[in-house]
Order: structure tokens, then C-alpha cells, then sequence
């Protein structure tokens, strides 16, 4: 049943792909002489690049296809409310099940990325070498997800890991109950990528007071440090490439033809793997296109974020308050004002640090900022020693110094940092995942 | 030959009225954007490779809402029974078969669009899948490097100049054009009217359009709303728009 299925982040990839017509070939032929000295076999130098395409085939860890695994999608209400007209197919927050079958065995947590679903790509890369490792696995949405917004976040203002954490660990608790019955288990794992590495940490701090899983290990994947910070770099990736509208414009209508060029010169292509290598032959890309692409991704799904929260708490920050919205209702205006307009850093700045005054008088915008980050729970994570951290020093989204934070709160027994991969870009490759799925396996660092 | 259009009308009609009467009487709703008493970015209406001709935007949303119901109780069910039951192999021939069978519509289509190339391309893959290739239910010409080369009477129309036309989601058939539509339809049903007697009763048969349309379903994709963005409606619609544009290109 999960044959094809496709997250925003992946869509919006393939899509943005075929735009720039991305491939590794092209990559490669510009790389080639100047290939990296040490002996990681991770081959693209620029973390932008390998941010964007990622692994190639041979390189990674080898893993069941999507169809042979038993994953089941399941649907469990978390709050008691019920959602807006514009989501009226939402029955409950959407999660993932792979259950590891009868006997006994560890149950491992995966909590997405920024933006990103239970059923996307990189959750799903992670979920399904867990469940070849032999544990029962549950796929959480990330918090700023839509379906997480709209059905399990108590505020519907997702951004401070520490509250999001909660929600999280309540819907984390609704789907255990949920399946507890069919399946016996050894021990409670966590992980997550990105934004949900840090929320990974988050929930263990939760867990250090609710002690309901009591998990026995988390394992951060290229976590964020100080959120405010990745939200500025990644939304300087789109004002540095596309400083007026005018310029994304003329980009995208070059890579229309380019496109068009390709695609009606072969016509025996069709959209897929073969089409982008023929693209990228005739027209080979560069780093600047790469910086724009993470970039506008990252701006689509703040504006899906950014919409659905509002929609939750009707304040008014992209949509009128008044505004009567249903399921027939013309939103695309939200969507291109919100991709035109409004990024991370301004969903924190206009956004969530007003609301949060609002409701809590005397907060400052510092303290929730602090909030914001590992530094919050240092304290917790410096003497967590079932906390670790796995990441690349090339990492786009941490700013300088933060690498050298990581390394030295968990020290070299539980950081574990690799020479290249940008952000998650060699997260599918064999080494990467064989430390992650060893962490779990072995003993308790 | 015998033309049937009564036939053709009733069916379409009947079509018609079962997704209005599910959607209800579908009309645009709209909201005037005004800046929002808070902190809102001014809206902004200059260019956007969102936007797109949708006058009928209302109607079309109900569609969309209505073929995922058809969807997610009727279309994907059914393909989880089909193949459930079918083993693979006999599944791909059954693909191959309708492919096949769409090579005629490849060949008129490429004849009025001009293109020798794709014409010879059609012909030679009917020829040699309906022989050789045991009525269609193998592909000897895709193995010997003659893939598919699909053009539709949309593409023909717009080879000839015609504008896409306003944004149309047609009920059970999913997203189209004013330009596509007709041609989707008419392709859907033109064996009923053209062909040779004997393909015609087959080709009529209920099951046989049944299985047509699980197998169809089958190699899309697809799943409504497992995007998880809120604005799937314009991505869909973007993405349409994009690769039928290229098509026509082509």
C-alpha cells in the first residue's frame, strides 16, 4: 500500500529536480579531479550538492523495498478537536506501523524532519533499515507537519522543541496504546533526523520526567543546535540566489526551456532517473542552483506549516481571521503570498514569539529563542548517557561552532561526525547507516 | 460502422449527474483578501509559477474531493483486491494488453499531428505486440527499444494551436483541461463506436471496462492527500499544467 507514496519534501524535490535538472553525473564530471583525500567513500564534496541529491545507488546501505515491508498506515486521535473545513479528509494524526511480528523486540520511534511526513522518503529510509535490524518501528510526522498541526499539536503553533516535545510525547503514547496489544516489547528506542534529532533530545528530557517509555537509547541524526540559527542560514539560501522575484523568475523560465529543450529532443524519454542524466549532460548545474533549491523547499514547506498553524489558531498572521474558509474555498493566495513573502525567521519573529508573549506576559523574545535550542537542556544531555549524536562536519543548516558544541557536550564516545554528506545527503549511504542501526544494536555507550 | 453518439451522450450524462449529485451543486467560493489585522505580509499578485487559469476553481475543488472518496472507496479497494488475487505476470500482461490496445489512439493522433516518426513507432508496436507479442500481453517492440511514444487528441489539439483553456478536474477521471477533456472522454469510449463489431461487444463488456480501469488506477501512483501539504489542490494542478505543456512540446 505504500507503493509511490510522496511527502511535500519529495515532491516538491522531484519537482524541483527536474527544474534543475540535478543528477549525479553531472556532479561528478565536475568533481572528478578533485576528489577528497581521506577515506570516507562518500564522493561530493559540496554539502549543498550532496545536500539535494544525496546517495547514489551503489553507496548505500542496502535496504528491503518499500513494497516487501509490512508498514501499515494508521490513524489515532490524539486531541479532542475537531479540525478545520480545509482539512475536513483529517480523521486524527497519521502515523506509520512496522511491526517486527510475535516475539519480543525493541520498539523504535522515528520522528521526521522540518516539514516532513511519517510516510516520507528519508523517515521511510530510516524506518525500513530498523525494521530489517529486527524492531518494531512507529513513524511520527515532525511537529511543524500539517497533519501534526491540525490533529496533535495543543497550541497549533509548532517551533519550541520543548512544547513540541509534549505533544509529541502524548501522540508517541496514543500510538504505543494503540498497538501494544499486537506486539511485545524489549525496550523504547528514539530517533529522528534534522529538526527531529533535536526534538529526539527534546522527548528525552520529556521522558526523564514522565518516565512512561523509559527509553533506553536516542539517537540524534545532523540535529539543528539553535534553531533560530538554521532558520536564518537556509532562509539566506533563498535571498543570496534569488535576491528579487524577478530573478527566481527568470531562473525558472530558463530551466522550463532547458527542460523543454531535453524533453522534446528525446522522445523516448519519460520523467524519471534517465531523463534528469540527459538534462544534466546538456546542461550541467552549479552550486548556486543547488543553494536555491534547498532554499525554496524549505519556503514551500514553511508555508504549508505556516498556513496550517494559522488556520488552527485563527490569529491572523497569513490568513484573515475572519476569513470563512472551507473545503471549496481559492487558498492558493496563501500559498504563493506565503512563498513570496514569509519565511522561517519571519514565522519566529512576527509569528510565534508575539503569540507566545501574548499568552505568557513578561517572556522575552531572548528567553524563547533559548528555548529554541540545545543549550536549554545542556545540563540533561551532558549527563544523558543514552543520548548520541551522529552528523557531518560540512552540515549546511549548523553555524559556526556549533559542530565543536556537539562534540564537546557528548564527547567522542557519543558524537560521531562524518567529513562530508551536507545535511542528511549521505544519511542513505552504507557507513552512515551502519553506525546508526549499530548504535541501537549495540551495548548502551 | 455505425455511429452510436446517443449512447456516448447518455453515459457521459449519467457520469455527470452521479458526481454533482455526490459534490453538490458546485459554485467558486471565494474570499476577499484583505490585510489581516495582524502582522500579515501584504498580498502580493505578481508572478508566481503557482498560478493558473482556474476559473471553475470551486467546482474543480468539489471534483477533487469527490474522486477522492471514489478513490479511497471504490478505485483503490479494488485494486488491492486485483492484486491480491492476480498473479504479477498475469497482471504486466494485462498492462501490456490495454498499452497495446492504446497504440491505435498513438497512431491516429501522431497521423493528425504529422509526425511519421511517432506514426511508425505506433504502428510498428501494434503490429508487432498483436502478433508476436501474443495479442498484446507481451512487449517484444518496447524490449527491442520501441517504447511508447503516447499522444492523445489533447496533444493533437494543441499541436494545431488550440489553448490549453480553463483548468478542469473531471469527475472519476481526474485532472484536465478544457482542451483535454474532450479528447479523455471521447478516447475513453471511441472503441464503442468506430471498431470492428467483434472488439466492439468485447471492448462493451462491463468487466472488461472494470478491468481497464483497475489496471489503470494500478500504474498511477498517486494517493490523494499524501502530500500532507495543505495546498496539494495547486500542486496537482501545477504539475498537470507543467507536463502537459511539455507533451505538447514534444
Amino acid at each position: 500500500m505504500f507503493r509511490g507514496r510522496i511527502d511535500t519534501a519529495a515532491l516538491l524535490k522531484s519537482v524541483l529536480l527536474l527544474l534543475a535538472g540535478l543528477t549525479s553525473v553531472g556532479v561528478f564530471a565536475q568533481s572528478a579531479d578533485n576528489a577528497p583525500k581521506d577515506t570516507y567513500p562518500y564522493p561530493i564534496k559540496d554539502p549543498f550538492t550532496a545536500t539535494v541529491i544525496t546517495t547514489p545507488e551503489p553507496l548505500r546501505y542496502p535496504l528491503p523495498a518499500l513494497d516487501d515491508v509490512p508498514a501499515k498506515l494508521r490513524v489515532v486521535k490524539v486531541l479532542d478537536r475537531k479540525p478545520p473545513d480545509n482539512f475536513w479528509h483529517m480523521r486524527g494524526l497519521s502515523y506509520t506501523f512496522i511491526s517486527a511480528g510475535r516475539r519480543a523486540a525493541p520498539l523504535i520511534f522515528v520522528i521526521a524532519g522540518t516539514g516532513a511526513g511519517h510516510d516520507g522518503s528519508s523517515t521511510l529510509t530510516l524506518a525500513r533499515a530498523f525494521h530489517k535490524a529486527g524492531m518494531h518501528v512507529i513513524t511520527m510526522s515532525s511537529p511543524t507537519y500539517s497533519n501534526f498541526i491540525v490533529s496533535a499539536s495543543s497550541n497549533g503553533v509548532p517551533g519550541l522543541p520543548d512544547d513540541d516535545s509534549v505533544d509529541l510525547y502524548r501522540a508517541m503514547k496514543a500510538a504505543y496504546e494503540r498497538e501494544k496489544k499486537r506486539i511485545k516489547v524489549s525496550d523504547f528506542y528514539v530517533t529522528g533526523y534534522s529538526l527531529g534529532g533535536m526534538h529526539a533530545a527534546f522527548v528525552g528530557y520529556q521522558d526523564s520526567k514522565q518516565s512512561y517509555f523509559n527509553f533506553k537509547k536516542i539517537l540524534m541524526i545532523n540535529p539543528p543546535v539553535n534553531l533560530f540559527n538554521s532558520v536564518q542560514i537556509l532562509d539566506w539560501l533563498v535571498t543570496e540566489v534569488f535576491p528579487t522575484r524577478e530573478d527566481f523568475k527568470v531562473f525558472y523560465q530558463d530551466l522550463m526551456s532547458e527542460i523543454t529543450d531535453v524533453y522534446t529532443n528525446n522522445p523516448r524519454l519519460k520523467f524519471n532517473d534517465e531523463f534528469l542524466y540527459a538534462l544534466a549532460a546538456t546542461y550541467p548545474p552549479g552550486q548556486l542552483e543547488m543553494k536555491g533549491l534547498i532554499g525554496l523547499a524549505f519556503r514551500f514547506s514553511a508555508t504549508n506549516m505556516i498556513f496550517s498553524s494559522d488556520m488552527v489558531t485563527r490569529w491572523g498572521y497569513l490568513v484573515p481571521p475572519d476569513a470563512d474558509i472551507d473545503r471549496r474555498t481559492r487558498i492558493g493566495i496563501f500559498q504563493r503570498t506565503g512563498n513570496n513573502k514569509s519565511s522561517f525567521t519571519q514565522y519566529f519573529r512576527d509569528y510565534l514569539l508575539p503569540y507566545y508573549s501574548e499568552r505568557n506576559p513578561g517572556v522575552t523574545e531572548e528567553q524563547l529563542l533559548f528555548r529554541a535550542s540545545l543549550q536549554s537542556i545542556q545540563e540533561y544531555l551532558a549527563d544523558a548517557k543514552h543520548i548520541a549524536v551522529i552528523g557531518n562536519l560540512d552540515d549546511i543548516i549548523l553555524a559556526p561552532g556549533e559542530v565543536q558544541y556537539l562534540q564537546g557536550l557528548f564527547g567522542p564516545e557519543r558524537s560521531t561526525f562524518f567529513p562530508r554528506g551536507g545535511h542528511l545527503g549521505n544519511m542513505p549511504e552504507r557507513i552512515f547507516m551502519t553506525n546508526v542501526v549499530e548504535y541501537f544494536q549495540g551495548p548502551v555507550r | 460502422m455505425r455511429l452510436r453518439i446517443p449512447d456516448l451522450i447518455s453515459k457521459i450524462a449519467l457520469l455527470l449527474a452521479c458526481a454533482v449529485a455526490v459534490t453538490g451543486c458546485a459554485s467558486n467560493k471565494e474570499i476577499e483578501y484583505t490585510i489581516p489585522a495582524r502582522v500579515a505580509p501584504v498580498p502580493d499578485e505578481g508572478w508566481s509559477m503557482m498560478k493558473a487559469n482556474d476559473p471553475w476553481n470551486g467546482m474543480n475543488r468539489s471534483f477533487y474531493n469527490f474522486n477522492y472518496r471514489v478513490d479511497r472507496w471504490v478505485l483503490l479497494p479494488a485494486v488491492r483486491g486485483y492484486r491480491a488475487i492476480t498473479p504479477d505476470p498475469l497482471e504486466r500482461g494485462i498492462t501490456n494488453f490495454f498499452a497495446n490496445i492504446r497504440e491505435v489512439n498513438y497512431f491516429i493522433n501522431s497521423v493528425f499531428q504529422l509526425s511519421p516518426r511517432k506514426a511508425g513507432n505506433a504502428a510498428l508496436r501494434f503490429g508487432m505486440n498483436s502478433t508476436i507479442g501474443l495479442l498484446g500481453f507481451t512487449d517484444p517492440a518496447g524490449a527491442m527499444g520501441f517504447t511508447p511514444m503516447p499522444e492523445d487528441l489533447g496533444q493533437t489539439f494543441g499541436y494545431w494551436g488550440v489553448p490549453a483553456g480553463p483548468y478542469f478536474v473531471m469527475p472519476f477521471l481526474g485532472p484536465s483541461t478544457v482542451r483535454d477533456a474532450p479528447g479523455t472522454i471521447i478516447e475513453f469510449f471511441w472503441y464503442g463506436l468506430f471498431a470492428p463489431k467483434v472488439f466492439r461487444d468485447f471492448w462493451g463488456n462491463p468487466a472488461v471496462t472494470a478491468l481497464r480501469v483497475v489496471d489503470t488506477r494500478k500504474n498511477v501512483p498517486f494517493r490523494y492527500y499524501q502530500t500532507g501539504s495543505p495546498f496539494e489542490y495547486e500542486f496537482v494542478r501545477f504539475l498537470y499544467l507543467t507536463y502537459r505543456e511539455l507533451e505538447i512540446a514534444r
